[in-house]
C-alpha cells in the first residue's frame, strides 16, 4: 500500500498487508496503518549510532527459510542500556523478532498464550508453550524498556517513547522466551525462539551501512570536563566511560559524553585498558576495570574484574582475586541448577569500589548486588541476584602463566598468587584419585585370587624329628640353666653328637688345602649342594673359610680346642682330618617322605606345625628333591614358643607353625626331606603338610604397602589443599572425599604393615609366611 | 583453563571446563599400574621373588640319611633362643 505520511507528506509504503507502522524516512514519525486511513503515533529519536552486522533489507536464511529485514526499534532498558530489535518477514509471511543485545542474538516468533500470567518473578520457572508443546523455562529478567527509535516497517503498534514491562526466560539449553506484559488494556504476547549465531544467518545486502572492512572498531571522543581523549573501544553497547586523565564518570549511551559525577578513587589496574588477549573464544581487548569487593564476616575483600570485549564474541570477564585468575563467560538464565552437595563456597554482599574504562551498563561506585559462588575446580559458577534481575556465570580457573601467555606483553605484570583460589584445581586429588582406584584395584584382585586359590594338600605326616643336644650328663660349667642354645655347654663337648660331629668338621677343615682326589668328589657333591663352587681351590678355600666361621661361632660353647691347639695335637680332636668325614647329621634329625606328585604351574607350600613346642626352638631345612631329575629346592622353618608366668601374669610368645614357600616347579615326583634342630633333648613330634595353589597374601601386602604410602602422602597433600581451598568459604567446609581418601590409606597402609611384620615374625630368616 | 571445544553448543551455555591431567596424576597412573600389573603377573603365575634356584644333588647323597646337609642348615640354621 502506497500512502503519504500524515506529518509531512512524504511518500510512505507498507509493503506488507499486516504491517502496522511505517516510519516515515523523511521526519522520521511513526506512521500507524488503520482501516481508514494512516495516523501519526509520533515522531521517534534519531537512531543511537551502535556497531551491528544487521542492516535494513538485508536477508539471511534461518534454516532452509529466507528472511528479509524490514524494519527495526531501539529500545531503552530500565537501567539505560539500548538494544536492537529487527523485525524480519519469512517467506511464507510469518514474522520474527531478531534481537541484539550485547553481541547476543535471539530469533523469537510469537506464540499463543490464552494461560499468559499477568506477572512473574526473577528465578520463577514456568511452563511456556513452545511448538505445540510446553517447555519449562526460568524467568531471568523482570524490567521495563521504552520505544525510543525505529525504521522501517514493523509488525506492531510502536508508539514512540511508550514504556511497556517485559520478562526474559531461558531454558538454558539456547530457547529464548519474552513475555511482552504490555499495558492493561492488552493481553500479554509471548515471543519465544532460540538465541542464534549472527553467523548462521546468513546475512546478504541491506540499505545502508559502510563496508564490513571500514567498519568503526572503537570511537575518540573528548572528555567534557576535561577535554581529555577517550576512546570508546564498544562504541554503542557502553553506556558508561570513565576518563582516565581526570577520573569523571560519563554517560555514553546517547552517543554523546555527558558527566555524571567525579569518582572519588582512582583505580590502577594492573592490566592496562586496550590490552588484547588471547583467550579459549578468541583475541578479546581489556575495555574497563571494576574493583569490586565481597562482604565475608563484616570485612570487605577486594578482587579485580577486567571487562573484556571483542565484536561477535560479545562481553567477558578476567577475575583476579589474591593472584589467581579465572576467565568468566556469561551462561543463559535457567542453565544452571544447583544439585551437588558441597558445592556452595561464598555467598556475599558485593560492591563496587573502583572503576575504569567503560562498561555496557550503568556502573557507580558503591552499588551492590547479593552473589553466590559455586565450586567445581577449575569451574566456578557465580550467580548475582539483584531485585530486577539473575545473572549466572561461569568462570574457569587460569595459571598465572596462562594469563601470562594470553597477553604475551611485558606490560602486563602478573603477579604470584597466594592461598588456594576456591576454583582451583588440586593435581593431587586427581593423583589421589588414580591410585584410589588403584588400591581398590589391588584389593578387588586380592580378593579373586584369595578366592579362586585351590588350596590342595598333597602330603600330611606327623613325625618325630632328633637334632636336640641329647640329655644333659654334666653340670654346667657356665651359661644359663635352660637356655636351648648356650645348653650345649652343659654337657661334655666330646659327648654331645653337634659337638663331636663339628670337631670332625673342623679337623677336615685342617686339611682343606691337602684333599685327595678322592675326598674332593665327597666335597664336591656336598659343595654342589650348598651353592659354592665345585672348583677345587675354591672348593679348599671355602671350605677353611666355612668351617672357620662355623668354629668361632660355637667355639665357646662346645669348648673345641683352638686352631692352634689342634695344629699342636693338644686339642681334644681326633686328628687333622685328612680322612675325615663331612656327612654327618644324626640319622633321627633326618626325615624323607614317601613320594609325591606334585603339578605343574602352581606353588608349593611346606606347613609345620609342632604343637609340643614349649618353651623351645626348632628349625628345620627343607628340601624339595625331584626324583627323575635330583635337583633339589631348598628351604627352611623355624618355630619358637616360650611361656611363663611373671608376677602372677600369664605369658607367651612366639608360634608354633611355620611356613616356607616355593614357587611352581617341574611336575613330577618329589620326595621331602627334612633335617631339624631344637633347643631339646629326645625327639619333636611336627605335623608336615605339603599344600599347592596357597594364596599368597604377602604380595597382597607388599602391593598394598607400595601403593598405600604414596596414596597416603598424596591424600595428605590435597587434604590440606582442600583445607586450604576451603578456609576462605562462608557457607561450606572441606568435601569429605579427601579425608575418605586418607582414612582408607591409612587402613591400607596399616592392614599391609601388620601383615609384613607377622610374616616377617614368622619367617625370621627366610621365605616362609603366606 | 579447559581448552576450546569444537561440538557446537548453544550460545551462553559454554561448556562445563575441564583440568588437564597434572603431570603427578600421570606419574601416579604409570606408578599404580606397574604395581597392579606387577601384584597380578605373580598371583597369576604363583611364582616367589627371591626363590632359590634348583641344584642337582647325586642320588647316592641325597638318598642317604645324614648324607648331606643343606646350604640352610650349615649357613643361617640357627635357632631359637630365649
Amino acid at each position: 500500500m502506497r500512502t503519504t505520511c500524515p506529518n509531512c507528506g512524504a511518500p510512505i509504503e507498507f509493503r506488507y498487508d499486516d504491517s502496522f507502522v511505517r516510519v516515515c524516512a523523511s521526519c522520521n514519525h511513526a506512521v500507524l496503518r488503520t482501516d481508514r486511513s494512516v495516523e501519526s503515533l509520533g515522531k521517534v529519536a534519531d537512531l543511537v549510532p551502535i556497531e551491528s552486522p544487521l542492516q535494513l533489507f538485508a536477508s539471511g536464511h534461518h534454516g532452509n527459510v529466507g528472511f528479509l529485514l524490514v524494519g527495526m526499534a531501539q529500545i531503552r532498558h530500565e537501567a539505560g542500556g539500548i538494544w536492537q530489535e529487527w523485525y524480519a518477514k519469512l517467506d511464507g509471511g510469518l514474522w520474527g523478532w531478531l534481537a541484539e543485545a550485547q553481541g547476543r542474538y535471539y530469533l523469537t516468533f510469537e506464540e499463543p498464550w490464552l494461560a499468559a500470567p499477568a506477572d512473574v518473578a526473577v528465578g520463577q520457572r514456568i511452563d511456556v508453550p513452545y511448538r505445540g508443546t510446553t517447555r519449562p523455562m526460568t524467568v531471568g529478567e523482570v524490567t521495563s524498556a521504552t520505544y525510543v527509535g525505529a525504521r522501517g516497517e514493523l509488525p506492531f503498534k510502536l508508539v514512540p517513547n511508550e514504556t511497556f514491562r517485559y520478562a526474559d526466560l531461558s531454558d538454558g539449553q539456547g530457547t529464548f522466551a519474552t513475555i511482552d506484559f504490555g499495558d492493561a488494556e492488552t493481553p500479554p504476547k509471548l515471543y519465544v525462539g532460540q538465541q542464534v549465531n549472527v553467523a548462521d544467518l546468513h546475512l546478504i545486502g541491506g540499505e545502508v551501512g559502510p563496508p564490513a572492512g571500514d567498519q568503526i572498531k572503537s570511537q575518540r571522543l573528548a572528555c567534557p570536563s576535561c577535554n581529555g581523549p577517550i576512546e570508546l573501544r564498544a562504541p554503542g553497547e557502553s553506556l558508561r566511560a570513565v576518563c582516565g586523565y581526570c577520573n569523571t564518570l560519563l554517560d555514553t549511551s546517547s552517543g554523546a559524553l555527558a558527566i555524571l559525577g567525579k569518582l572519588k578513587t582512582k583505580a590502577s589496574p594492573r592490566i592496562p585498558l586496550g590490552k588484547v588477549g588471547t583467550f579459549s573464544e578468541g583475541k578479546l581487548t581489556v575495555i574497563g576495570f571494576v574493583q569490586r569487593s565481597a562482604l565475608v564476616e563484616s570485612d570487605w575483600w577486594p578482587f579485580d574484574e577486567y571487562l573484556l570485549y571483542a565484536p561477535g564474541v560479545g562481553f567477558r570477564w578476567l577475575v583476579e582475586s589474591d593472584g589467581h585468575w579465572s576467565y568468566v563467560q556469561p551462561i543463559a538464565t535457567g542453565a544452571v541448577e544447583i544439585t551437588g552437595k558441597g558445592v556452595r563456597y561464598e555467598q556475599a554482599s558485593l560492591r563496587v569500589d573502583q572503576v575504569f574504562g567503560e562498561f555496557y551498563w550503568q556502573v557507580k561506585e558503591g552499588e551492590t548486588v547479593e552473589g553466590a559462588d559455586f565450586i567445581a575446580p577449575p569451574a566456578m559458577i557465580s550467580r548475582e541476584t539483584s531485585a530486577t534481575e539473575e545473572n549466572d556465570s561461569l568462570s574457569t580457573y587460569m595459571t598465572v602463566r596462562e594469563v601470562e601467555h594470553a597477553f604475551e606483553d611485558p606490560q602486563v605484570l602478573i603477579g604470584a598468587p597466594s592461598g588456594i583460589a576456591p576454583n582451583q584445581p588440586d593435581a593431587w586429588k586427581a593423583a589421589a584419585a588414580v591410585m584410589s582406584l588403584a588400591f581398590m584395584a589391588l584389593i578387588v584382585l586380592g580378593l579373586v585370587f584369595a578366592m579362586g586359590a585351590r588350596d590342595e594338600q598333597k602330603y600330611f605326616k606327623s613325625v618325630s624329628l632328633g637334632g636336640g643336644p641329647g640329655p644333659a650328663t654334666t653340670p654346667a660349667t657356665s651359661g644359663t640353666p635352660g637356655d636351648p642354645l648356650t645348653g650345649l655347654a652343659f654337657v661334655d663337648p666330646d659327648k654331645v653328637p653337634e659337638c663331636i660331629e663339628f670337631k670332625k668338621v673342623y679337623d677336615a677343615s685342617l686339611g682343606c688345602d691337602k684333599l685327595a682326589e678322592a675326598q674332593h668328589e665327597a666335597y664336591k657333591a656336598v659343595y654342589d649342594a650348598t651353592f659354592i663352587s665345585s672348583d677345587r681351590d675354591v672348593l679348599t678355600a671355602g671350605c677353611k673359610t666355612s668351617t672357620d666361621m662355623m668354629h668361632q661361632a660355637i667355639d665357646s660353647l662346645c669348648k673345641l680346642p683352638t686352631h692352634e691347639e689342634l695344629a699342636a695335637g693338644s686339642g681334644s680332636g681326633s686328628g687333622t682330618g685328612s680322612d675325615a668325614e663331612v656327612s654327618t647329621a644324626p640319622a633321627d634329625s633326618v626325615f624323607f617322605s614317601d613320594p609325591i606328585q606334585i603339578d605343574a604351574g602352581r606353588n608349593i607350600q611346606l606347613a609345620f606345625e609342632a604343637n609340643t613346642l614349649s618353651n623351645d626352638w626348632v628349625y628345620i631345612a627343607a628340601d624339595l628333591v625331584d626324583e627323575a631329575t635330583g635337583t633339589v629346592v631348598t628351604g627352611e622353618a623355624s618355630m619358637e614358643f616360650y611361656s611363663g608366668v611373671d608376677d602372677g601374669e600369664s605369658w607367651s610368645e612366639g608360634t608354633r607353625e611355620s611356613k616356607t614357600v616355593f614357587g611352581p616347579q617341574p611336575e613330577g615326583t618329589y620326595v621331602l626331606r627334612l633335617e631339624a634342630q631344637h633347643g631339646s633333648a629326645g625327639l619333636m613330634p611336627i605335623n608336615v603338610t605339603v599344600k599347592q595353589g596357597v594364596f599368597r597374601g604377602r604380595w597382597l601386602a607388599w602391593a598394598m604397602l607400595a601403593l598405600g604410602v604414596p596414596l597416603f602422602f598424596v591424600g595428605l597433600v590435597s587434604y590440606f589443599h582442600e583445607k586450604k581451598r576451603w578456609e576462605n568459604s562462608n557457607t561450606g567446609k572441606a568435601p569429605v572425599t579427601p579425608v575418605a581418601l586418607m582414612i582408607l590409606a591409612f587402613v591400607g597402609v596399616f592392614i599391609a604393615i601388620g601383615y609384613i611384620l607377622k610374616a616377617l615374625a614368622e619367617s625370621s630368616s627366610g621365605s616362609s609366611d603366606d | 583453563m579447559a581448552a576450546a571445544t569444537t561440538e557446537p553448543r548453544p550460545p551462553d551455555r559454554p561448556a562445563v571446563p575441564r583440568s588437564k591431567r597434572p603431570v603427578i596424576a600421570t606419574i601416579m597412573i604409570v606408578f599404580s599400574t606397574v604395581v597392579v600389573a606387577g601384584y597380578s603377573g605373580l598371583a597369576f603365575s604363583q611364582r616367589e621373588l627371591g626363590e632359590p634356584d634348583r641344584e642337582e644333588v647325586p642320588k647316592s647323597v641325597r638318598a642317604s640319611p645324614g648324607g648331606y646337609r643343606s646350604y640352610h642348615f650349615w649357613h643361617s640354621g640357627y635357632h631359637g633362643g630365649k
